[in-house]
Order: structure tokens, then sequence, then C-alpha cells
């Protein structure tokens, strides 16, 4: 099976040459098959939030070789980082990142604006993938009067909406209550079978009881062990 | 959803924190537009106005003030080839010391077609012979108002010169609608009109002359040369050319004012704009890990842009039009007319003058969609892993 | 100096231009100075993000000098009327040696501020944006010619003096002119002639990709059209043989037919010109560019011709 992530020798230096120099990658080598479902899992400060940075061309490495699908991801110009990210990733985040003044449609709508889609297919996409998450009779409902779980399921439809082949989840889980928990481990679990792969930064005990084949990950210090 | 779309939910999501933005440019613009309107209306009816004037005119000045003319040259004049017509013209302002106010008192030869032709779409109904019976005068709206207040509801008493005051009754009232620049002027039998203001039977203020072939015009004015050196010759395009020009002139010290407030509202526009919040700067960094690049956020940020001017340039605009046109009394006419002589009772006639709205345009929108060009690019290039943090 | 609300607005906004120039100079020279795509430093992440400024900046730039020109050709239009003599813009252009060079440096920075955005473009979707260099080289040009323009503007308005007598268009181009005359002492048939011939040129080299041959034949064409223009088309337009300017084009009585004209033969230029450049600098296709070239350019002689056409149906005859 080919690799989706490969990483080298990879740097990560916050301020070199400053007082406030931080070395938050050493040196680290992974890759990652296609379609498997790792954790990585480290207490708070161990840099996972930041490999997945790096991993999404939000940062840019010090040093070292970063392939994501076989793109030099670290020495990608923006144009190309973004259209990138918009193709190939989905992102989900700790504390969902949903713009409240907005409804869950046009939250889940957001990301395929640079693609210049025509309103109608956006539409019928956005609610092809709310009706997946469950969550299509909340369309019109703003985001900040949703549930923790129902945000998180309408940040999972927005990360979808172009067809990601890999999801990077930074701690999906931490704010929400256990049903909910299994509720977005479940939609996971569901993508992963049907050939995403998935990388989630996470210290949540229930990804290893819910997920069979689970890849984990120790990180430590920006090391990984 | 495009760009466009996505700025107007951003923008009206965040109305609160808009709106002072947006009130501040419709201020602005309602404030020019209004002069606009103001300045190009009265332009437009001075046109009309001076569309009605003779195509020649011949002054006396002394020290560059307007003096009495000798009317005796006007056979010598009617003799140039291509003159259709002569007449003297009589004006000038009475000072009615009760009120501390000037009347404009035109004296009108109402025996002579010409003249009496621009009066009489002034006044419906006019009877000439029963005018002429008596020392009768029409007066403007304003001026009757003004009268009124001082117990002159049938006539009026001019104060000449080593003389009894002089009654002339008041035959009627033209409506001021009709002649924006009749506001403050009373119209009478040119004889009378010469004794209040002191005129001697062979004086006039100006003298009129009708040439119906234009091309002529250049000849005439040289032959007249000949005939009153002394004489100020003023045509009917240098009147139109000079009226233009004050208007631009005013025009343009009104613009370089306007420019430097506007300015100033740039400035601070642009220091809010571009100290973007930790809101902000999350927000960005969300858009730009689901897939949107640099680029993208600046479009987003400059469509925002876009829809704040333009809407508030229609609004200012509307709103100053609904102002200027519908009510009376607008204080912008009193920056053109002055306050003094204008018995402030004045409707403008709508006009617009497409080119003035351009330059506003230019003036306004340009600038400040250039003052928004380094705030989004700044927010732009925010920390896209703020998203992860 | 001369003065008028038109013109306040157009030096202002052209200020506000060039100040947005010379704030994204320090940017663009340390692009040009700095610039190593291999460097993993914070200072070439940076320039990265600095290029968009610069972009943004020319963008803007060029979008308001494209509407700002139909606005300047109007300014001179009403600024005739305060010229003793001046009847169009023709003679307000004429009424110092700084008018015609003025235009034509309008012209040319819209040129090359559009090919740069080209340029940019193409940069942009290639992963190591190799095209950096060319682009500030030719920004460095346009921020000289920027300035250079606001220069000649300077001394442009500050020299028409409102009570010289300048020339108006019929003493500039019509028959006893003493200034402008056709080329090489062409005669005006040969002038049509080879207008017609070269917009054949012009299709031919674009059918058979000859870029460098369309190009060229684009500046001639540019060239051969505004004397063409002026002495011939014009007359059938103001339906006047006597009356020759390219400059009431732009006027009411004869539906701005002058902004379609002017517009659909400069851009023609700009678009082979530009295609040109973009094809030598960069790897990509510049056949859509040639394409727009020659659309507009037969927009151009289609439009001239019709005004012939519609002459002689309407009177029989030739002017
Ligand atoms: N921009 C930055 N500049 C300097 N140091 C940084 C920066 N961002 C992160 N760090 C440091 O890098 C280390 C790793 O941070 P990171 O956010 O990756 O941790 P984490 O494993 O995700 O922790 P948590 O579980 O709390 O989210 C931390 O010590 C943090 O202080
Ligand atoms: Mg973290």
């Amino acid at each position: 099976m080919t690799n989706v992530i490969e990483v080298e020798k990879l740097n990560l230096i916050f301020s070199p040459n400053t007082s406030r120099e931080f070395h938050a990658l050493k040196n680290i080598t992974m890759s990652i098959k296609e379609g498997e479902f790792c954790i990585l899992k480290g207490v708070s400060g161990s840099g996972k939030s930041t490999l997945l940075s790096v991993m999404g061309a939000l940062l840019k490495p010090t040093s070292g070789k970063l392939e994501v699908f076989s793109n030099p991801v670290s020495k990608m110009p923006d144009f190309h980082a973004s259209t990138f990210r918009r193709e190939h990733l989905g992102f989900i985040f700790q504390n969902f990142n949903l713009f409240d003044e907005f409804t869950v449609l046009e939250n889940v709508q957001t990301a395929l604006i640079p693609t210049g889609t025509s309103v109608s297919h956006m539409k019928t996409r956005a609610l092809e993938l709310l009706s997946m998450v469950n969550l299509k009779d909340k369309k019109d409902t703003f985001a900040r009067n949703l549930s923790g779980g129902e945000k998180q399921r309408c940040a999972i439809a927005r990360a979808l909406i172009n067809n990601p082949k890999l999801i990077l989840a930074d701690e999906p889980t931490a704010n929400l209550d256990k049903k909910n928990s299994e509720n977005v481990i479940e939609i996971l679990t569901k993508l992963n079978q049907q050939g995403t792969t998935i990388l989630v930064a996470t210290h949540d005990e229930i990804f290893e009881q819910m997920v069979p084949n689970l890849n984990v990950i120790h990180i430590k210090e920006g090391t990984l062990l | 959803m495009n760009f466009f779309k996505f700025a107007s939910l951003t923008l009206v999501r965040n109305l609160s924190k808009n709106i002072i933005v947006f009130i501040f440019f419709t201020l602005f613009i309602f404030i020019a537009s209004s002069f606009i309107f103001t300045a190009s209306s009265l332009q437009n009816s001075l046109d009309a106005e001076l569309e009605t004037q003779p195509d020649i005119i011949v002054q006396y000045k002394k020290a560059s003030r307007n003096h009495p003319i000798d009317t005796s040259i006007i056979d010598e004049i009617s003799d140039i080839p291509g003159v259709e017509k002569v007449y003297e013209r009589i004006f000038g302002y009475y000072f009615f010391d009760t009120a501390n106010k000037y009347i404009n008192v035109l004296g009108i030869d109402f025996l002579d077609d010409e003249q009496e032709k621009q009066i009489k779409h002034l006044y419906k109904n006019f009877d000439l012979k029963s005018f002429l019976q008596e020392d009768n005068m029409l007066v403007s709206s304003s001026v009757k108002k003004l009268l009124e207040q001082y117990y002159y509801e049938k006539f009026f008493n001019f104060i000449v010169e080593d003389e009894e005051p002089k009654k002339v009754n008041i035959y009627g009232v033209f409506d001021k609608k009709i002649n924006l620049f009749l506001n403050d002027s009373v119209i009478m039998e040119m004889a009378m009109a010469k004794d209040i203001l002191g005129y001697e039977e062979n004086e006039a203020s100006e003298i009129a002359i009708i040439v119906p072939n234009k091309l002529e015009i250049d000849n005439i004015v040289q032959k007249l040369l000949v005939i009153t050196p002394t004489s100020k010759i003023i045509t009917k395009n240098n009147m139109y050319k000079y009226s233009h020009e004050l208007y631009d002139y005013k025009g343009g010290i009104f613009l370089s004012l306007f420019i430097t407030s506007f300015l100033g509202f740039l400035v601070i526009f642009y220091s809010q704009a571009s100290s973007i919040n930790g809101a902000g700067k999350k927000q960005i960094g969300i858009l730009r890990a689901i897939g949107w690049s640099i680029n993208d956020i600046i479009k987003w940020k400059m469509s925002e842009a876009v829809i704040v001017s333009f809407v508030s340039f229609l609004s200012g605009v509307l709103l100053s039009y609904v102002y200027i046109f519908l009510f009376k009394n607008n204080i912008f006419v009193s920056i053109f007319l002055g306050s003094e002589n204008v018995y402030k009772d004045i409707i403008l006639e709508p006009f617009f003058d497409i080119n003035s709205f351009v330059i506003l345009f230019f003036i306004t929108i340009i600038p400040y969609l250039a003052s928004t060009l380094h705030p989004a690019w700044k927010s732009s290039i925010a920390d896209p892993t703020e998203a992860i943090k | 100096m001369i003065f008028s609300k038109s013109l306040v607005a157009f030096l202002f906004v052209e200020v506000t231009i060039g100040l947005l120039f010379i704030f994204s100079f320090y940017f663009a020279y340390m692009i040009l100075t700095r610039w190593n795509f291999n460097s993993p430093s914070k200072l070439q992440y940076t320039l990265e993000k600095r290029d968009y400024f610069v972009s943004l900046i020319l963008y803007f730039a060029l979008s308001s000098k494209v509407v700002l020109l139909p606005f300047f050709i109007n300014l001179l239009n009403s600024l005739s009327e305060k010229l003793p003599g001046a009847m169009c813009a023709a003679g307000v252009v004429s009424a110092n040696e700084y008018g015609q060079l003025l235009l034509i440096l309008k012209v040319v920075i819209i040129f090359v501020s559009g090919t740069w955005l080209i340029l940019n473009a193409k940069d942009k979707l290639e992963v190591n944006l190799p095209y950096v260099k060319p682009r500030y080289y030719l920004y460095l040009i346009l921020f000289f010619l920027i300035i250079f323009e606001l220069l000649i503007e300077y001394l442009y308005f500050t020299n028409i003096s409102t009570e010289e007598v300048v020339l108006c268009c019929s003493a500039l181009y019509g028959a006893n002119s003493n200034g402008l005359t056709l080329p090489f002492g062409l005669d005006i048939f040969a002038v049509l002639y080879l207008f017609y011939a070269t917009w054949v040129l012009l299709f031919l080299s674009y059918i058979k990709k000859y870029l460098l041959i369309n190009t060229v034949a684009n500046i001639f064409y540019l060239v051969l059209s505004f004397y063409a223009l002026t002495y011939f088309f014009s007359t059938y337009v103001y339906e006047l043989p006597t009356h020759k300017c390219p400059y009431c084009l732009f006027q009411k009585e004869y539906h701005y037919i002058g902004y379609l004209l002017w517009g659909s033969l400069i851009g023609g230029s700009f678009y082979a010109i530009a295609g040109f450049v973009v094809s030598k600098i960069t790897r990509f296709k510049t056949d859509y560019l040639y394409r727009n070239s020659l659309v507009l350019d037969t927009i151009f002689i289609l439009a001239c011709t019709l005004y012939v056409v519609v002459y002689y149906l309407k009177n029989g005859v030739f002017l």
C-alpha cells in the first residue's frame, strides 16, 4: 500500500536564533499508509498540534522532508498549499471552529467558495453531507445555537465537502461528552472504512476502545517514541 | 455562495461592528452629493436663464463697478449690419432701509415685444393695459412676504433722493418657481425704475443687442469697440464661460476641503481596519485551514470594502437627492448664493449631472478601496495556525 | 495653471495610486534583492507574503488606471471649453509639449501593468514561483513609469495657459495643417491599403501561429490605425470631409464611439504584446491572448468599415 504521508528528519524550530528559540519538532521520521486510522498521542505541549499544522501545510518546517500524497507540501507556495488543503485534506478541530454568526448550511458551504462551484451544486453537496452527519433538519440554525455534538458534526460535514482523502483532526472529542464522542468516532470509522486515511491528535482513551486496527503513534517533547 | 455573497453575510451578521464606518461614509457622500446637486441645479437654471439673455451686452464700468451708460449710442449700434435689435436695460438694488435688505428693481419697457415676452411667462393673465394705467409693479413671492412683514400689503413707498417717496402699487405676485434668479426682484415700468434707481432719462444700466446670426457676433463686437472704446462688451458665450468658471471654482474649493476631511476619515478607518483582533485572526485561520488561499482572503476582504463603499455611496446620493430637491431652504443654497440677499425660499429644480457623480465616485470610492488594500492583505497573511491553537 | 473639479479629482486619484506604488516599493525592492525560493528562512516566507501585497496594489492600480483613462479623455475634452481656440481634446493635448507624451505614457503603463498581472497569474500556477525575478524587474520599470507619469502630469497641467490661444483639431489634422501629416509621404489610399493588408497578415499569422509576426504586425496595425482613423475613417464618423480628428470621436455628438474604437484598438495591441512577452518568459501557451487580440482588432476594423459602408448606403457617394 502507498504512503499517504511521508516524513523524514523533520525539524521545526520556533523563532530560531532568538532568546525565544524553541525546538518543537525534533528529527521526526514516520509514514502513514493509505486507509490507516492513526492517533497521535502525547501530553499537552508535546507537539501534536504543531505536527498536524505542518502536515496540513499551515506551518513551514525548518528542515526535513515532508510529502503528502507525494506533494512536497513544505515547499509549496501559498496558492498550491491552499489548493492542496482544499482538495486533499479535511481539518477537524478541538473547539469546532464554526462561524457562530453563520447557519449550519452556510458554514458547510464556506469551504467550497474558493472553488467557484455553482450555487446549486454547492447547496446539494452541502445538504448531502449534512444528511450524512444527521444534521439536515438543523441546516438553518445558527451555529452558535447548536450543542457541542452538533457543532462537531457540522464541522465534520464542512471538512468532508471537498471529498478529502486524508482527515487531520486535532483533539476532536476533547470538548464533547461520551455519547457525542462515540458519535464522532463512529462517523470517522465509517469514513475510514470507505478508504479515507485518518490522523487524530488526541489523548482520549476512547479511540483505543472503539477503533479496530488503530495505529498509535506516541510523541513526547517533539520526538516520536 | 461566492465571495460577494460571503462578504455580504459577514457584513450583515456583524452589523454592529460595521455600522459606524457605513454611517460615516454615507454622511460624507451625503454632504458632497448635496453640494453637487445644489451646484449643478443652480448652474442648470442659470444656463436656462442665460439662454433668454440678449446676445451681446454693453456696459460702462468705472473702477470695475457698473455705471450708468449713455443711451445715445443706441442708434449708432442699430446701424451696424447684422444687428436686429438694440434696447436699454435697467436694474439695480434698492436698499430697503427698515428691513435692512436689498430689493432688486427691474425696469422693463412693456411696449417692447422682446422685453414683454420675458415677463409674460412670469405672470398669468397679465393685462398690460390696466397695469400701465397706474404706478404698478410685479413682485416675487419672497419680496411680497418681506413687504407684508412691514405692513405694505397693497403698495410700497420707495424713498427717492431729493423727492417725495414714490408710491407704487403691488399689482401681482409672480411665482418664484418660474425663475430662481428673480427671487429678490420687483418688476416695473422702465421710466419709474430709472426714477427710483436714480438714473437720468438718457441713462441705462446696460445696452442689450440681439444678433440673429451667431457667426456675426465677433464682427459686431469689433465694431462696437470702435463706437464705444471704453465700454465693457459681454457676449453670451462670455457669460456662459464666466458662470461655469465661477461654479467650477467654488466646486474646486469645496472639493479640496472635502478631500481633506475625507482623508481624515480614511486615516481613522485605516488604523481601525489594520488592527485585527483575536477573533478576526481566528476566523482567518479557520478559512485558511479549510482551503482558502491568501488571495481568497483578499478577495473576501475587498468584496466587503466594495459592498460597504457602494451601498454607502448609493444611500448617500439618494438621501441627498431627497433632501435637496424635496425640501425647501436647504443650507447648501446659501453656500452658493450667499445668505444676506437671498430670501431663502428656494426649491431647486431636480437636475442630475453625471460627470459630478463620476468625480464623487473617484474621490471617495477609490481612496476608500485604496485604504483597505493594506489591511486586507495584512489580515490575509495572519498566522494560519490560529485555528489549531 | 488650469483648474476644474474633474482635474482635482483626477490628480487626486493619480497621486493616490502613486503613493501606493511608493508604499509597495520597499517590499518590491526586498523581493528583488533577497529572494531565494529554496531557503526555508522566515525572511523568504515573509517575502512570499509580500509578493501578494505588491500584486494586490498592481491589480488595484491597473483597474483604476483603466477606468481613469476614459475619464482623462473626457477631462481633456471638457478643458477645451476653457482654452481659447480649442474645440476638443486635440487642442488641449497640444497646448504644450507634454500632452502627447502623457497620453502615450498612460497607454504604456496600462500595457506594462496588464502584462505584469498576467505574468503574476502564471507565476502562481508554478510550484516554485520561477518568474519572480522578471516580474520584479518589470515592476521596477513600471514604478519608474508611474513616477515619471506623475511628473509629466504635473508639468503638463501647470503649463497650460488659459490665455494663450491653442490650435483646434482642424488646424492640427485638417487640410492645411502644419502639424501632423501622413508618414513617409504616403497618401491616404496607401495607408488604407496597408491598414487592411496588415489586418489580413494579423489573421493569417494568428491561424499559422507565427506569434512574433503577429506581435510585430499588431504594432504596425496600431500605428496605421491611428492614421487611417484620423485622416480617413473619422471623416465618415463626422460626415464631413474636412473634419479630421482623433479626439472629437469621444464626444457625445458621435455617440462616444471613440471609446469603442480606441478601446478595441489599444486592447488588441495590448493582448498581442502581452502574449508575446508572456510566451517568452513563461512556459505557458498564450494563444488565448492572441485570440483576444485578434477579436479586438477585428472589432476595430469592422466598426471603421461599417461607418464608410453605412455612409455610402445612405448617401450613395463617398466623401
Ligand atoms: N508559535 C509558537 N511559538 C513558540 N512556541 C510555540 C508556538 N506554537 C507552539 N509552541 C510551543 O510548541 C509546543 C508544542 O505545542 P502544540 O500546540 O503542538 O502542543 P500539543 O501537543 O498540541 O498540546 P495540547 O495537547 O495542549 O494541545 C508547546 O510547548 C508550545 O508552547
Ligand atoms: Mg494541541
